[in-house]
């Protein structure tokens, strides 16, 4: 059913703009030669394609001209830091029965995240602590992704890390690591280079 | 860690989802602004557009967990962001907008006295902010919000009929605009 | 056992906070969080009421026979040392003030950060 105010859309060599923004949005295919054939039919899709950029390039205009400040966003962090996650209970054994020690897998991230950190030109992303970490003695294998810096030897990074974290994780917690698998997930380029992705 | 500027989406959502929050405050630095240029828009006003995307921001945190493509975090926080500014729409009472096709919206400034456009986008905003209510927020809702028609019409609760009727009139009245500027 | 504390409230209140102190001395810890769970509801005392009126953050939770304690440590100890140290300091304080047999419940939120 079509909405009955609609004003009848002139056609342009015989299709209505409704029909081009479909066929623009669809990514031009599949072809249909009797648009893409038509000088008229082009010119259209050429000034909705250039239409819908200087949409998109009219916010990034906004957006650039009026960063975030910093009480905006110090807002914005109060509002989260109440609700930091810590994850499973870690125990830390204890020979006397009133003591009920434990790390939080949210505290054994952070160290894992700050000792990749730590390896130059290595940045941590996600990591995981798999197996039953709440068990004392169960066997973790720890998962970790990192990034890279451009121009870094992604087997060196991987390595050091590893070493670090294994060597870390041996000094605080009492967990019997398994293994620590660090997979390289991105490549990062120099500030320079990069346009503010 | 001034690396961490330097990080992709993808690992400072990770990071995030993990519970860093100077990742996160990463995203918000980097998203934040387009966010409010877009909210801005869908609100009529920068009154609250500051608020609501401080909510958004609020909900993804605790929401990162069930984001499963780290890279998409963009398009991701632009949805939660969308919905957010629709239900506050909603609150005012404003989808009465839907029957009022072509509410006239008060031209913000005197034709007579209004400067030359100097720049596309400028002309464009101009355009924009002069279309009626719905016709705007279908646009930047498939523009910028990269929403498919149907998405548009679940999320502002109208027929998918309707959204192609608005988005008709105001891709037809922007159009217009462009080719007058020029 | 309640009503036989209720006029050692007001000290067990004052040696809290020397709990609280003795705790940030220990070597490797860094921070004392509330004790409060992360989002913020603070579990109500049961038996000895440590709580004056409104409800406040605690640093230290003394509910009933368990005493919960949220700690940063630095990063430059192991934390699993630190740990049983505050859990030493507390089993102390636990004896001192009445409550040998309390749960010393000691868990280290944050490493190093």
């Amino acid at each position: 059913m079509t909405d009955p105010l609609l004003p009848a859309d002139e056609l342009i060599d015989g299709h209505t703009l409704d029909e081009l923004s479909d066929y623009l949005a669809a990514g031009r295919t599949p072809a249909d030669p009797a648009i893409d054939d038509s000088p008229e039919c082009r010119a259209a899709l050429t000034a909705l394609e250039r239409l819908g950029r200087a949409t998109r390039d009219l916010l990034d205009e906004e957006a650039a001209a009026a960063p975030a400040d910093d009480d905006w966003v110090g807002r914005i962090l109060t509002g989260i830091r109440l609700d930091v996650q810590s994850g499973r209970r870690i125990p830390i054994v204890h020979p006397d029965p009133a003591a009920d020690l434990a790390l939080t897998e949210g505290a054994v991230r952070a160290l894992v995240r700050s000792v990749g950190d730590g390896i130059d030109g290595v940045l941590v992303g996600r990591c995981r602590l798999d197996g039953d970490v709440e068990t004392p003695g169960a066997p973790i294998a720890v998962h970790l992704e990192i990034s890279v810096r451009y121009g870094a030897s992604m087997a060196n990074a991987a390595d050091e890390v590893r070493a670090a974290v294994i060597g870390e994780l041996g000094r605080h917690a009492e967990l019997t690591i398994a293994s620590v698998d660090v997979v390289v997930t991105d490549v990062r380029e120099s500030r320079a280079g990069r346009d503010g992705r | 860690m001034s690396d961490l500027w330097d990080a992709a989406d993808d690992t400072l959502a990770g990071r995030a989802a993990d519970g860093d929050t100077v990742a996160f405050e990463v995203l918000v630095r980097r998203h934040g602004p387009l966010m409010r240029a877009y909210a801005a828009r869908m609100l009529g006003s920068t009154y609250e557009s500051d608020d609501v995307v401080q909510e958004t921001f609020v909900t993804a945190w605790r929401r990162l967990g069930e984001l499963q493509e780290g890279a998409a975090v963009r398009s991701w926080l632009m949805r939660i962001l969308s919905r957010r500014c629709i239900d506050r729409i909603r609150a005012r009472h404003e989808h009465d907008d839907v029957t009022e096709l072509d509410a006239p919206t008060p031209d913000r400034e005197e034709p007579s006295r209004v400067a030359e456009a100097r720049t596309a986008t400028e002309a464009l905003g101009r355009a924009l902010d002069r279309l009626p209510p719905l016709q705007k927020r279908c646009w930047v809702l498939r523009e910028v919000g990269q929403y498919s028609y149907d998405d548009i019409a679940r999320e502002l609760d109208v027929p998918v009929s309707t959204v192609r009727g608005q988005l008709a009139r105001g891709r037809r009245k922007l159009l217009d605009e462009m080719e007058e500027w020029r | 056992m309640s009503e036989t504390r209720a006029a050692d409230d007001a000290s067990v209140e004052g040696s809290t906070a020397a709990l609280a102190s003795s705790i940030l001395a220990v070597p490797g810890v860094d921070t004392l969080y509330p004790a409060a769970s992360p989002l913020g509801q603070v579990a109500t005392a049961i038996g000895s009421a440590l709580t004056t009126g409104a409800v406040q953050q605690e640093d230290v939770l003394v509910a009933g026979e368990r005493i919960r304690i949220r700690i940063g440590v630095d990063g430059m100890e192991p934390a699993a040392e630190v740990c049983r140290r505050v859990y030493d300091v507390a089993s102390a304080w636990a004896a001192s003030s009445g409550r040998a047999g309390a749960v010393i419940d000691v868990t280290a939120a944050t490493i190093g950060a």
